[in-house]
């Protein structure tokens, strides 16, 4: 009860700010997702236009070889003789071994010569191929090439790359090394120019126990296949050389890393300036020949941009919290300062009704004690009746300053009940004799059935109090109505008292209503009389204080209380 | 008359290296000199021969007359560089670069697990500032070896020119453990350099890298190796390569040797070559002024009757002459006599080529016992090296040679240290760079 207020105040504060705050993580989650939806398509752009980079490798130097290709058939006239083919291979820096397919199928090898003596490195060239010569199927024409399937999809990612480039966001790929290469001479260029547009060729990846080989087939015009087996080595090499190094690479990733990654998932490259181990965010499996490669780009998980919004986020909450926890603050004082005012409005009320109780008391003593006085002289009943009137009047006083002291003590509840041994039916008897003179002038007649007839332990002064209000009541609201009827009886182990008056009663919209402290019902009957509002209220609680209750009963003509009080054991 | 006819037999095939004489000496040519080391054999059986080929390089006039270079170093600075190794690789590099000028083209190329040009190709000029660049060189990382000398042949090949000496010089402390590590991919790597012309010369320092993978590179595209133990050393081996660098006379030396009448190749010893039927092709990079690189060919020879000569082999030599920056060719042809005489064919022996021809057959058995013991067989592995000191020993006697006993010197106490278990690492790279210098005929 005490602590109501500022658990309200609390509460008042944390709600918008939990609210808001939850709402903040929402959106803020959300945000997240669409950054990282962004940044996934980042990465993979940049992985892509590596792979791009790597395929243009591969352009480059089938353009390379098919020239290559066309020179041997034109010098040898079609004959491909050993002596020209291992001339060029001891000079080609991109072809580690050559090999010739002839005759139906391309199943019958033509070079290395199969009548002639063979070198050592030639012999285990011809033992590994043996199983790839098998299988003509892989020496497909272009159309049905992998490769050229493939070939779309890098253009589409490069066109995608290269309108995000334009947003500045990601730093144009250097252009990459031409492939070093005497061929210069101007037949040749016409050469590649036919080569291209005429003859199939294609590319397979080869796994031999040495690991992965690329191979390019070309086929001439009488239908031969060359096979130009690069030197895995220097392929590998080349390929690193297109691919961005040392601080070039940092400014182009940032904080992050691409990884190069061969079949058996040993990194062959590496550059960007992040270098942890951990899971790859993405990998992006590289296009044929390269089919089991793959790049793996690496960052850390959470960006820095995430903890900066986290912190945008939470610093207007914390603003809003601080400014309802002042505002709280501040009601809070003002709500404490009223709660002072109107104690000290009740401590002052509690004084003065002190203060105005000890001449009261005196101005009834003495006016009884000559009341007494003047009953024995039979002197003029008009000097009784003033007499009357003003001892009437005083212990009237004398119970609302009685009301007033009870109900602040309830306040403050500090309440506390004197039991005693009394006998009910005489005290409800005395009682309700100090009524009788204003009762008979409002024009009520009361009469009592007295019920209990003995000695019990029961707290005098709050039955009189009671008593005493609804006496008072029946006085103000049901003049001229009669009959009042009071009962008593004793039940197990409490009192009840009932009281029926023959008046207009209580509506029944008022009948909860009435207990309520400073409530008056207000209707006809009831307008132009006094009263402070406290009695019922006061009554109620003192019952309930006695461990019993005060309650309506419903039925019949007029106002019918029950009074029920525990008994002290 | 009857010794007279021996005399003349065995005297052709030296009369016909005078002949070529004329052609070696004159000024600005390699020389190109062929010898038996048996150049009179035993009539009447099948029998074995080494044949000799030796070139020589001529003196190169002055230094102003050299030719350009263009030198990539690749240098590691991994994190066990850290310390007074990078300090001492960062010195070096400077001090070779030093002794460049203005007509030479260097790069440097430092990696860890990234790769980074720390100098991009460029001209001598400026050498400030390209020192400035090595003394920023910081050690940290892991090893990217393949990629560190994938982008050092990238900087040579910007301006790559069969004109210059075009060299890559890797430095490394460590094993390669990112990207590809196999000794036998690097080794391919440095045969498509080798084709373009590019040597690369390896040195491994300290006692932590791989150095079948150094000597395989280096091997392929026949470069130097160096096994450089204490750092303080790199300085004057740095020297040395650079000094080799600026010396080269000839490039693209490639030896076709066709085997004549029957007569069969059985090997080439020490050093790479592709034989097919009676051809042996073989290619060294680079040759020094005033050095002699020789290779050792073993042949099969049938039987011939006492009294006749036979012609066993035509040699052409095609090379790249840097003085007069033009193709040279060179041919010879090695003959032999046959005699039923034991002493007449003793006292034709040729000292020299038998010298060089067994010197390459102990340096050969010395890898096979490098192999035996790879294998775990160290008894073997000993077995072979006592034979080969044996060899030698005997070869030493009857040629009254000190280099052959300080071979068997070394043979022997090979064979003591090849079973301890303490020190093989870095004996195993003692042996790696001693069969490498002897094969390749390293000047350094």
């Amino acid at each position: 009860m005490r602590y109501r207020a500022p658990l309200l105040l609390i509460l008042l504060v944390l709600l918008p700010v939990l609210l808001l705050g939850w709402l903040g993580l929402r959106l803020q989650h959300n945000e997240q997702q669409l950054v990282g939806l962004q940044l996934q398509t980042l990465i993979e752009q940049q992985l892509q236009s590596v792979d791009q980079q790597l395929q243009t490798h591969f352009r480059q130097l089938e353009g390379v070889l098919a020239q290559q290709a066309q020179r041997l058939q034109r010098q040898t006239d079609h004959d491909y003789s050993s002596e020209n083919l291992r001339a060029f291979i001891k000079d080609s820096v991109y072809v580690e071994q050559l090999f010739v397919l002839g005759g139906d199928g391309n199943s019958e090898r033509l070079f290395p010569p199969r009548f002639a003596p063979l070198s050592q490195a030639e012999q285990r060239f011809v033992e590994q191929m043996q199983p790839l010569w098998q299988s003509p199927d892989l020496f497909r024409p272009a159309a049905a090439d992998p490769v050229d399937q493939r070939q779309q999809a890098p253009v589409l990612a490069a066109g995608d790359s290269s309108s995000y480039l334009a947003s500045g966001q990601l730093r144009a790929p250097s252009a990459p090394a031409e492939l070093a290469l005497d061929l210069a001479d101007a037949d040749s260029v016409t050469a590649k120019a036919e080569a291209v547009a005429t003859a199939p060729s294609g590319w397979i990846a080869w796994h031999a126990n040495t690991g992965l080989m690329q191979v390019y087939w070309w086929r001439d015009d009488q239908g031969r296949t060359l096979g130009f087996v690069l030197n895995s080595a220097r392929l590998l090499s080349d390929l690193i050389n297109r691919l961005p190094e040392g601080e070039l690479g940092d400014r182009q990733l940032g904080n992050a890393e691409i990884r190069l990654l061969d079949s058996r998932g040993s990194t062959l490259y590496s550059w960007g300036g992040y270098r942890a181990q951990g899971n790859a965010l993405r990998v992006l499996w590289l296009n044929h020949p390269l089919g089991s490669w793959r790049l793996e780009y690496h960052a850390p998980a959470g960006t820095q941009a995430g903890a900066q919004g986290a912190f945008t986020q939470v610093a207007p909450l914390l603003l809003l919290a601080l400014g309802l926890g002042l505002l709280g603050y501040l009601l809070y004082r003002e709500h404490g300062r009223e709660l002072r005012l109107a104690r000290q409005r009740v401590n002052f009320v509690n004084q003065v009704s002190h203060e105005l109780k000890t001449p009261l008391t005196n101005v009834r003593l003495y006016a009884e004690m000559l009341q007494e006085r003047l009953a024995d002289d039979e002197q003029d009943p008009v000097v009784l009746r003033y007499l009357n009137v003003i001892t009437g009047e005083s212990q009237r006083l004398s119970r609302l300053i009685d009301n007033v002291l009870s109900f602040s003590r309830l306040q403050r509840q500090r309440l506390q009940l004197r039991f005693e041994s009394a006998d009910v039916d005489e005290q409800i008897d005395r009682i309700l004799q100090t009524f009788v003179p204003l009762l008979l002038q409002r024009g009520i007649e009361a009469e009592f059935a007295a019920g209990i007839g003995a000695r019990l332990r029961y707290d005098a002064g709050a039955l009189e109090q009671i008593l005493n209000n609804l006496l008072s009541n029946c006085e103000k609201y049901a003049p001229n109505s009669g009959r009042l009827k009071l009962e008593s009886w004793l039940q197990g182990s409490s009192i009840y008292i009932r009281l029926q008056d023959q008046g207009p009663g209580i509506e029944p919209g008022e009948q909860q209503r009435i207990f309520e402290p400073f409530y008056r019902s207000s209707n006809k009957l009831t307008d132009g009389v006094a009263g402070t509002g406290i009695g019922l209220g006061l009554a109620r609680e003192l019952a309930r204080a006695h461990g019993g209750d005060l309650t309506l009963e419903p039925g019949g003509q007029g106002a019918c209380f029950l009074i029920r009080l525990e008994l002290k054991p | 008359m009857h010794t007279g006819i021996k005399h003349h037999c065995w005297l052709r095939p030296l009369l016909l290296l005078v002949l070529w004489l004329p052609l070696a000496v004159q000024a600005r040519e390699v020389g190109l000199n062929l010898s038996l080391a048996t150049p009179v054999m035993d009539a009447g059986s099948t029998q074995t021969a080494f044949i000799k080929i030796a070139l020589q390089g001529f003196e190169q006039e002055s230094q102003a007359q050299r030719s350009p270079v263009n030198v990539a170093i690749v240098l590691d600075k991994s994190g066990s560089m850290s310390g007074e190794k990078i300090a001492n690789a960062r010195e070096a590099a400077i001090m070779a670069i030093a002794s460049l000028d203005a007509r030479d083209i260097v790069s440097v190329i430092s990696y860890d697990s990234r790769v980074q040009v720390v100098v991009p190709a460029t001209r001598v000029e400026d050498r400030q500032s390209i020192y400035r660049a090595i003394r920023r060189l910081q050690a940290g990382g892991n090893t990217a070896l393949f990629a560190g000398v994938s982008k050092g042949a990238r900087e040579v090949r910007k301006f790559l020119e069969r004109q210059q000496v075009s060299r890559v010089i890797l430095l490394s402390d460590g094993l390669a453990n990112v990207g590809p590590q196999s000794p036998h991919e690097l080794g391919r790597l440095g045969q498509s350099l080798a084709k373009e012309g590019i040597s690369v010369t390896t040195i491994g320092l300290g006692l932590g890298y791989n150095e079948d993978l150094m000597t395989q590179l280096a091997g392929f595209s026949d470069g130097n190796h160096a096994f450089v133990e204490n750092a303080a050393d790199l300085e004057r081996v740095f020297q040395y390569e650079f000094g080799d660098v600026m010396s080269v006379v000839a490039q693209d030396l490639n030896i076709e040797i066709r085997c004549l009448n029957g007569v069969r190749p059985l090997r080439l010893i020490g050093r790479e070559a592709e034989v097919i039927g009676d051809r042996v092709r073989t290619r060294l990079s680079s040759l020094y002024s005033e050095q002699e690189k020789f290779v050792i060919l073993e042949v099969e020879v049938p039987a011939h009757a006492a009294g006749s000569t036979l012609d066993l082999a035509e040699v052409q030599l095609d090379y790249n002459n840097l003085a007069l920056r033009e193709k040279r060719q060179l041919s010879g042809l090695v003959q032999v006599a046959f005699s039923a005489s034991e002493q007449e064919v003793q006292q034709a022996v040729d000292k020299l080529a038998l010298e060089s021809a067994v010197e390459q057959v102990a340096n050969e058995y010395s890898r096979q016992a490098l192999e035996r013991r790879d294998q775990g067989d160290i008894e073997g592995a000993r077995s072979i090296l006592q034979k080969s000191a044996k060899l030698l020993g005997s070869k030493a006697d009857s040629l009254s040679s000190p280099r052959l006993e300080a071979q068997k010197a070394e043979a022997l106490k090979d064979a003591d240290e090849i079973s301890s278990e303490d020190d093989w690492n870095r004996k195993r790279k003692e042996l790696r760079e001693r069969q490498y210098k002897r094969s390749t005929q390293q000047t350094y």
